[in-house]
């Protein structure tokens, strides 16, 4: 395996598995979006009286759906590892 | 907050579906050490994530081991206490620290590929001063972590009125999984996902808060007070009326000593930035920190003066101004919006803690346990030990939990804190930068005489007439200016004591030094082919650098 990172050269240390880490977007992405869908429907049933005639629910419930599924995209459009963790020299990083 | 007399009125009208979005955020912080488990195989990627994690993640969770809940709940009680002069933690205090952390330091952490703080000292200086840092880092985060448990106790307690110590097992059980299985990389993936749930619990109580006083001009007018509302007024050196104290005690007590102190050389920090797979990446760690940390202030001074205009107990006696934001979460919020506040805030202090445990495991295995306990050993026997070490460390921490209980305000304990470790290291560590003919001892008696005179500040500052309102004794001491000139004094007795020592002792030889002090880089070293890659403009540390210094200018004269 070729590492594409600079590194002192492992002597009698196993293998980095770093490479196995999951893609936190989707992690983020996920509960934001769940978050969000549930705030947003029950912004239609929890009574307010401490917002008053704010529905906080309603607008925080949108904004964690945005967050969330601006994270899936993101995700899905630059996927982590591009070519695997064998690539030679990943050019492009999703940051 | 630690004297917990009016605690049942805060008690929060929660319901089933504050409960089920508390139960899938800590499902999720399980599930996070769970998954991080199988990317670790070997000591660097339980201590570093394997230096492997992209900018963004490493900059989020670097502002965000910071962003635990006793500094939200302490920035928020120095917002009602103080009113906008709080500002200047962030925008004099952090800013500037982390933008020179990212453009000037962050060269000499990675590129020698040190794994912690304290192995730079040994390999700058000697094993004296190596084991002095080590330890003395390693005691600060056990302390720090019991602050962080055994206020998170309370909170619970007056929140949610389960008793103290559910409250603190629950939550140190929690920590000590993902870190045990996760290491760092389950440490940062929960503060990056705390990072955002933070945020979206604190910004409903701001806007429903303002909308509540009407807007900013209403916000004036119902805290009533004018002073809360400038940032540099009465800083006058000889004749202080700020509640921070002047301004030479605001920029090079705060500004210079504590928070170049904090914010670059406390490891906890460092360890961020020194996962990032590779030198660009860690350098814009703490500038893509640094752009959030300009704009916290509104999520947490701004609660603050909510408080102030919201709470009638705010505006007379003797207020609990360490609950602001719990006052206002109960008084603002409807339930579901006061659930994803609820699960922000334990997320924070839980990332608070842990920023502090992985800190602590790191150094200790690295820097205690490998070099002068089991030298030699395989990688797999250190990964064993660092995952015991994580036990030992949140353990101790509950231990300590209750040395925090003498003290009334949160913010001045981690404060003084910082003002015995990391003023005096930063003294060491700038010398040692740009200074190559400091030598080994130099290094140990500054260190150590810094951390003395720190500790001797804190018992004479308060005697001095200068630091009473109104510059007469008599009266309380100003304990933040205390803090601030304590500071100072470390760092200007570390500096003399090292200039006095160093013509007295032999230095180290240059071609030990290669890569680690400035103007003497090495010709050999891991990130030298790094430099010709060519990146996008908008990748550029030295861009995002100007862009938080440009901020935080332009904030500092709008609300000067």
């Amino acid at each position: 395996m070729t590492e594409s990172r600079p590194g002192p050269p492992a002597e009698d240390t196993p293998q980095s598995a770093s490479s196995r880490l999951f893609d936190l977007r989707y992690l983020i992405g996920g509960l934001f979006t769940l978050y969000g869908v549930v705030l947003t429907i029950a912004s239609f049933f929890v009574s307010h009286p401490q917002s008053g005639d704010v529905d906080i629910n309603l607008w925080l419930g949108l904004g964690m759906l945005v967050l969330g599924v601006f994270f899936l995209v993101w995700a899905r459009w630059r996927p982590l590892h591009v070519g695997g963790p064998t690539a030679a020299a990943p050019t492009r990083t999703p940051d | 907050m630690l004297a917990l007399q009016a605690a049942d009125d805060l008690r929060l009208d929660v319901n089933v579906l504050d409960f089920a979005i508390l139960a899938v955020y800590f499902a999720v912080v399980i599930g996070i050490g769970l998954a991080a488990r199988r990317s670790i195989a070997t000591t660097e990627d339980f201590f570093l994530s394997g230096r492997s994690l992209p900018a963004w993640v490493t900059g989020l969770a670097f502002i965000s081991a910071n962003l635990g809940a006793i500094e939200i709940l302490g920035m928020a009680a120095n917002g009602a206490q103080y009113g906008l002069s709080t500002v200047h933690f962030y925008w004099i205090g952090a800013v500037p620290a982390m933008v020179f952390l990212g453009l000037v330091m962050m060269p000499f952490y990675y590129s020698s590929r040190v794994h912690s703080v304290p192995e730079y000292m040994r390999r700058r200086f000697n094993n004296p001063t190596h084991l002095v840092n080590a330890l003395s880092f390693a005691a600060a985060q056990v302390l720090t972590a019991g602050v962080n448990l055994y206020a998170l106790g309370l909170v619970v307690q007056a929140l949610l009125g389960w008793p103290l110590w559910v409250a603190i097992a629950l939550s140190a059980f929690f920590v000590l999984v993902y870190i045990t299985l996760g290491g760092l990389s389950g440490a940062i993936y929960n503060e990056v996902l705390q990072f955002f749930v933070i945020i979206a619990g604190l910004l409903p109580i701001v806007i429903v808060g303002l909308v509540r006083v009407g807007g900013w001009h209403g916000l004036e007018q119902a805290v009533n007070k004018p002073a809360f509302f400038s940032t540099w007024n009465g800083t006058q050196a000889g004749g202080w009326t700020n509640p921070l104290g002047d301004w030479i005690g605001l920029v090079f007590g705060l500004g210079f000593a504590l928070s170049f102190g904090y914010w670059t050389t406390n490891f906890a920090e460092v360890q961020r930035a020194l996962s990032a797979k590779d030198l660009t990446a860690a350098r814009r760690t703490p500038l893509i920190g640094a752009i959030p940390k300009i704009f916290i202030p509104a999520l947490t001074i701004i609660p603050g003066l909510l408080a102030v205009a919201l709470v009638p107990s705010f505006r007379t006696g003797n207020p609990n101004y360490n609950y602001a934001i719990p006052q206002l979460m109960q008084r603002l919020l409807p339930n579901g919006a006061l659930g994803i506040a609820l699960a922000g805030l334990l997320a924070a202090f839980m990332a608070g803690m842990a920023a502090n445990v992985s800190g602590f495991n790191t150094v200790f295995t690295y820097d205690v346990w490998r070099p002068y306990v089991a030298k030699g050993r395989s990688d797999s026997y250190y990964l064993r030990v660092g995952r015991i070490t994580t036990v030992v460390g949140v353990i101790v921490g509950i231990g300590t939990a209750f040395i925090a209980s003498t003290f009334n305000n949160i913010m001045n304990y981690i404060q003084t804190l910082f003002s015995y470790f990391n003023a005096p290291l930063f003294a060491v560590f700038i010398l040692a930068l740009f200074w190559k003919r400091v030598s080994p001892w130099a290094g140990f008696y500054g260190l150590i005489s810094g951390i003395v005179a720190a500790f001797a500040f804190h018992y004479l500052g308060p005697n001095l007439a200068y630091f009473h309102a109104g510059q007469r004794p008599g009266g309380v001491a100003n304990d933040q200016m205390v803090n601030f000139y304590g500071a100072i004094a470390a760092v200007l007795v570390a500096w003399a004591v090292m200039a006095v020592v160093t013509p007295l002792t032999r230095p180290k030889p240059q071609e030990e030094l290669l890569g680690l002090v400035w103007g003497l880089p090495d010709p050999n070293g891991p990130d030298v082919a790094e430099a010709s890659v060519v990146r996008a403009w908008w990748q550029s540390p030295a861009l995002l650098g100007g862009i938080a210094l440009t901020f935080v200018i332009i904030l500092s004269l709008v609300y000067l």
